[in-house]
């Protein structure tokens, strides 16, 4: 097994440059890739993914762009962000931004993002409401300079409800000609 | 005058020997004590007091039936539900009261209504399990949902939903076993005023969704895996082969040993433990979680299955009776 | 003035009861409202009261709103949720926009969440999906039954060739090279 992913890793390097945009890392067990061309590996390791993708047989994560900040999320996570933002409690949304989506047996890096319509996280607001009273406090010894401000930021709680990988690789979004 | 000047010298003395005492920074040193006494003379009264929240000036109970409804959105018929909160406690305690009194009120508890609920529940509980989770064995099914419907977990959904100070109880803070049997009451009502099939969501909701980030083996004992994944393995024909993978540390404290289960020279699972033997029954828990579908990176429970889910199918592993 | 002086507590994100998971649930279950009819510092309470009460009650009918007035004593909002917690706020002299706002606040928070101080701000139950890594992950099987020490597993080829190395090589090369050229002039 740790050769089959040593040389996938080798492979991976190749696959950067690659047409898929994908970086694959398969667990399974590929058919030997010495006598085969580039794009004829990047094909078998995607059709595999596809397959995976279809079982759906694991539990996928995601790495989102949220609020300048990218969270690491899966289903059932709870995420903190601060700063004010429009959603309210009770909302579902959708976080459109992924950066990385992967299941137990391969990722798929986006460079930035993967294909829109790819993977599909929604999530619920559960909470909005203040943090604790933040001192900041500010002084400069023999120069009679002392500040002290007190600041509260908006907090928003997020439950992620799912991470699901909706479409296969490389294939077109439903709103595409 | 004479006086205050003959007396002068002598003030001043006073003065130099007893110098008044100034604090650099004002500590208030009487709170500590103040506080002290306070609560010795509380506990000398037997304690703090805590009045349940029903009987402050501001609680209105007809209003908080109604937003305990609103909250969780279903619609409640508006009797059934205070029966649902009234506990048997309650109704002994009033009509011991009304017999002073020389008066007669039928009061109902919520008993029959709790029992018809957890009927639902576990019927219920049982059969979305067995559609969610196809490969897990009945023995493990029922420890969830053993687990599921136990009172502490009941009780927690119960609080959280706040029937704690709905409830009419005779004593406050009111019990666990009260607080689990007042949500199976209100399970008991939804099942008499709406579909089952809205009860059902409602159970799902708040029952079933406990299951979130919670390992679904640990609340089923397997005291000896091995021989349990032989049996598994033998039915199908194979033979189950442990070798040794990988060692680290033999003979520190710190020892860790790695098995693996091959059939027919393919590795099924491996486990890790300080000895050969207990890394030897990880592998064999790893591969049981494998056949059951309930490995750590299993695909998360569903809980968003709408309707009465259809009861067991066919395929899961079935134990001997024994 | 550190976080052990404030009577500060710390700790983790989490919701109640697996909020949000199944459906959301409110989690401010009721407020009361507590003024005074005549006192100056409850005019904002009053007109609060007067303007905006009825709508905020109708349209969050999950939250049991109380009122009641008090003599002489400054404006008070408390909100109870519920998981327990219990929010208590002095609103003496603020206009009829700072309540509407605190009261909103009150309503979407889940709880005390002031009272905490948040050490991290993501929690999951699921920290690796792919496994963790372990010293036996990529390892070779060939080490398991090789002999120890072995030239093959113990040589060390981490190293960048030496000068040494390199201007030894490159002797030996040019001496191949001449040597060839010798043959050829003899021949």
């Amino acid at each position: 097994m740790a050769m089959i992913r040593a040389s996938l890793q080798k492979l991976s390097r190749v696959f950067h440059g690659g047409q898929a945009g994908i970086l694959s890392r398969l667990a399974t067990n590929l058919a030997p890739v010495e006598n085969k061309s580039v794009s004829e590996i990047s094909k078998d390791v995607i059709a595999e993914c596809n397959q995976l993708i279809e079982k759906n047989a694991s539990r996928n994560f995601a790495i989102v762009h949220l609020l300048g900040k990218q969270w690491r999320v899966t289903d059932g996570d709870l995420l903190v962000v601060e700063g004010i933002w429009p959603p309210n409690i009770g909302d579902q949304i959708k976080l459109d931004k992924v950066l990385l989506a992967g299941t137990k047996d391969f990722s798929l890096i986006g460079r930035p993002l993967v294909q829109p319509g790819l993977v599909n996280v929604t999530a619920t607001i559960i909470s909005k409401g203040l943090s604790h009273t933040r001192t900041h406090f500010k002084k400069k010894r023999r120069k009679q300079y002392m500040r002290i401000n007190f600041a509260r930021a908006q907090q928003t709680m997020l439950r992620i409800n799912a991470v699901e990988i909706t479409n296969k690789i490389n294939a077109k979004a439903s709103n595409e000609c | 005058m004479a006086l205050i000047r003959r007396f002068m010298p002598l003030f001043s003395k006073v003065m130099r020997v007893y110098p008044i005492t100034v604090q650099s920074q004002k500590i208030h040193r009487w709170v500590a004590p103040t506080l002290m006494e306070l609560k010795r003379r509380e506990d000398k009264l037997g304690g703090k007091k805590t009045y349940p929240r029903n009987t402050y000036l501001e609680w209105n109970l007809e209003a908080e039936l109604f937003a305990f409804g609103q909250r969780l959105n279903e619609d409640f018929d508006p009797d059934l539900l205070l029966q649902a909160f009234t506990d048997r406690s309650y109704v002994i305690k009033e009509e011991i009261q009304q017999k002073k009194m020389g008066i007669d009120i039928k009061m109902n508890d919520n008993r029959e209504l709790a029992k018809k609920g957890e009927e639902f529940m576990s019927h219920y509980i049982k059969t979305y399990l067995e559609s969610v989770l196809p490969k897990f064995p009945p023995e493990g099914i029922k420890g969830v949902l053993k687990h599921l419907t136990s009172e502490a977990v009941l009780a927690n959904i119960s609080l959280h939903l706040g029937t704690k100070d709905i409830i009419l109880a005779s004593q406050y803070p009111v019990e666990e076993s009260i607080l689990a049997n007042t949500f199976k009451a209100i399970v008991g009502v939804l099942l008499e005023t709406s579909a089952e099939e809205r009860t059902g969501r409602f159970v799902r909701d708040f029952v079933i969704t406990q299951l979130q980030g919670q390992d679904i083996n640990e609340f089923w004992q397997i005291d000896d895996p091995w021989s349990l994944l032989n049996t598994f393995v033998e039915k199908d024909g194979g033979k189950l082969e442990p070798r040794l993978i990988g060692e680290v540390g033999k003979n520190t404290l710190l020892a860790c040993y790695q098995v693996g289960l091959y059939i027919d020279r393919k590795m099924i699972s491996s486990g890790y433990g300080e000895t050969v033997a207990t890394a030897k029954e990880m592998a064999a828990r790893a591969a049981l979680k494998k056949i059951f579908g309930t490995e750590d990176h299993m695909k998360p429970i569903d809980f968003k299955l709408e309707g009465l889910p259809k009861t067991a199918s066919q395929t899961r592993y079935q134990i001997s009776a024994s | 003035m550190s976080a052990k002086n404030l009577f500060l507590n710390s700790g983790f994100v989490r919701a109640p009861l697996q909020n949000g998971v199944g459906r959301y649930v409110c989690q401010l279950q009721r407020i009361v409202l507590k003024f005074c009819k005549s006192h100056g510092g409850s005019r904002g309470m009053r007109d609060f009261i007067e303007q905006d009460l009825v709508d905020f009650a109708k349209h969050h009918p999950g939250v049991v709103v109380y009122l009641k007035p008090r003599r002489h004593r400054s404006p008070v909002i408390v909100g109870e949720y519920l998981n327990g917690d219990r929010v208590w706020m002095n609103v003496h002299n603020k206009t009829h926009e700072e309540i509407t706002k605190w009261i909103e606040v009150l309503r979407t928070q889940q709880g005390d969440i002031a009272s905490v101080r948040l050490r991290k701000y993501q929690y999951t139950d699921h920290p690796s999906i792919q496994g963790p890594w372990t010293p036996f992950t990529f390892k070779d099987p060939e080490l398991n039954t090789a002999e120890l020490p072995s030239s093959k597993f113990g040589a060390n080829n981490r190293l960048p060739m030496s000068a040494t190395e390199q201007l030894r090589l490159m002797f030996e090369k040019q001496k191949i090279s001449t040597k060839t050229e010798d043959l050829k002039i003899a021949e």
